[in-house]
């Protein structure tokens, strides 16, 4: 589905609270992308392989720009390494091992480290990044968002596209009931609904939360 | 059972249980096809072999249009030979690292772009020869299908909701509870449809786990009993 099918298919699914589509469209534009980056939360821990990319090669670059979708380094692959990738070391580390002779990183065994904007390497290397990608808010409703095709990765993978849609419809639902109540009621039940989705989010990053995902892959 | 009938059903139940409440039909169908996804990751876990299915693939070949995941399977003829899955992390290693590579008698397969590559490929060069390896064409490329769309207008009311007889009054039943979900108020209808949706994700990943060979039922997993009493002889 494209994002203009996500958007018709989320009014088709609330067609007793939204009536003016005129009005609306933002609205659903901003609610489709909310569910997406939800979605995409629990989609790039339940399918592994969906979201790798590789964005071509390198030759003898000493560093490489962080591509605009970077997510995620899987692999730094360098087809001269002994090992045929480089290392990738944690940034804490980086200087102990390389001013260290015995572990600094040499031609046939490059190191690499990850920076805000780019991937350094102790060596100029030629090889290719392999990265899991990321997406920002969709404007364009001609994007593919769960149907990958010959031109366009998909955003979302198609076995999530019922949740996101009705991630979006939930959020949406919550709005216009919220309109029609009262207006102090509908202040607070937008409060409730918005701290309750901080308390989701800083859940979401406890330490508890981050190691003990229950996603076994 | 076919889309239109399973909503008649639905309708049937609100008649039973909620009779003053009327939904529009596509806020049925919207949760009738939600409820049958999450019974056919149910179902996909304890009766998989109904799912799986193949596409002959060539190196760098789109996954299929209705591909949910990889089922852990490849294979070539001629002679038989299976191709291990690796996950992209190993790239440079599976095609690089001396005697840790890919070549023709033991094959890789992975998925990267969206797309389905083997190893060893024509970037590699044959030790023997010198000259580069040939791309692999032509693999059994095993994985789980997709179920039937069923929401909107484009999808008739004939459309077989892809579930085995013994499930579909089970898929009612959910889609139902959906549905009552949906008429309560905005508050307990968030906190009840966050608990679904993650519900439902987390069916996924058990799901896709198991796609990828870690059995959940398989007898290696299990705690055995705990033994009452003395041990029996």
């Amino acid at each position: 589905m494209t994002q203009a099918t996500m958007i018709q298919q989320v009014y088709e699914r609330m067609p007793d609270a939204i009536s003016n589509e005129k009005i609306d469209d933002g609205i659903v534009r901003q609610a489709l992308n909310m569910a997406y980056q939800i979605v995409y939360q629990r989609a790039i821990v339940a399918m592994p392989d969906w979201y790798n990319r590789n964005n071509g090669t390198f030759s003898n670059a000493s560093s490489v720009n962080l591509p605009s979708d970077f997510y995620e380094l899987l692999c730094v692959e360098v087809p001269l390494a002994s090992r045929g990738a480089a290392r990738v070391v944690p940034h804490t580390d980086y200087e102990r091992i390389n001013e260290n002779v015995v572990s600094q990183g040499v031609a046939s065994s490059p190191t690499a480290v990850i920076d805000a904007t780019a991937i350094t390497f102790s060596n100029a290397v030629t090889g290719s990044l392999w990265y899991k990608f990321k997406f920002g808010f969709i404007t364009d409703d001609t994007t593919e968002i769960t149907e990958p095709n010959s031109s366009a990765l998909a955003l979302i993978p198609p076995a999530f596209e019922e949740d996101v849609l009705i991630e979006a419809v939930g959020i949406l639902r919550n709005r216009y009931e919220q309109d029609e109540q009262g207006t102090d009621e509908a202040l607070e039940g937008a409060l409730q609904n918005f701290l309750m989705a901080t308390a989701a989010l800083d859940a979401e990053k406890t330490p508890e939360a981050v190691y003990n995902r229950q996603v076994a892959l | 059972m076919q889309k239109g009938e399973l909503r008649q059903r639905i309708e049937a139940m609100g008649l039973l249980y909620a009779p003053q409440t009327e939904l529009p039909p596509q806020v049925i169908d919207q949760y009738a096809e939600y409820a049958v996804r999450r019974i056919w990751r149910l179902l996909i876990r304890q009766r998989e072999w109904e799912f799986r299915v193949f596409v002959t693939a060539n190196h760098g070949d789109h996954l299929p249009s209705d591909y949910v995941a990889y089922a852990n399977r490849a294979s070539a003829t001629g002679p038989n030979r299976s191709f291990a899955d690796i996950p992209v992390n190993k790239i440079g290693t599976e095609r690089h690292a001396l005697y840790a590579r890919a070549i023709p008698s033991r094959p890789r397969t992975y998925v990267a772009d969206q797309k389905i590559y083997f190893l060893p490929d024509s970037t590699m060069t044959d030790p023997n020869t010198g000259n580069p390896y040939a791309n692999i064409n032509g693999v059994k490329w095993y994985y789980y299908q997709r179920p039937p769309k069923l929401f909107g207008e484009t999808i008739d009311d004939t459309t077989d909701i892809g579930l085995p007889d013994f499930a579909c009054l089970w898929a009612v039943q959910v889609a139902f509870t959906y549905c009552l979900v949906h008429m309560m108020s905005a508050q307990k209808r968030a906190q009840y449809m966050r608990r679904i949706g993650e519900e439902s994700i987390k069916s996924v990943a058990q799901f896709i786990a198991i796609a990828r060979g870690q059995q959940e039922q398989s007898p290696m997993y299990q705690t055995p009993p705990a033994q009452k009493g003395a041990p029996q002889q």
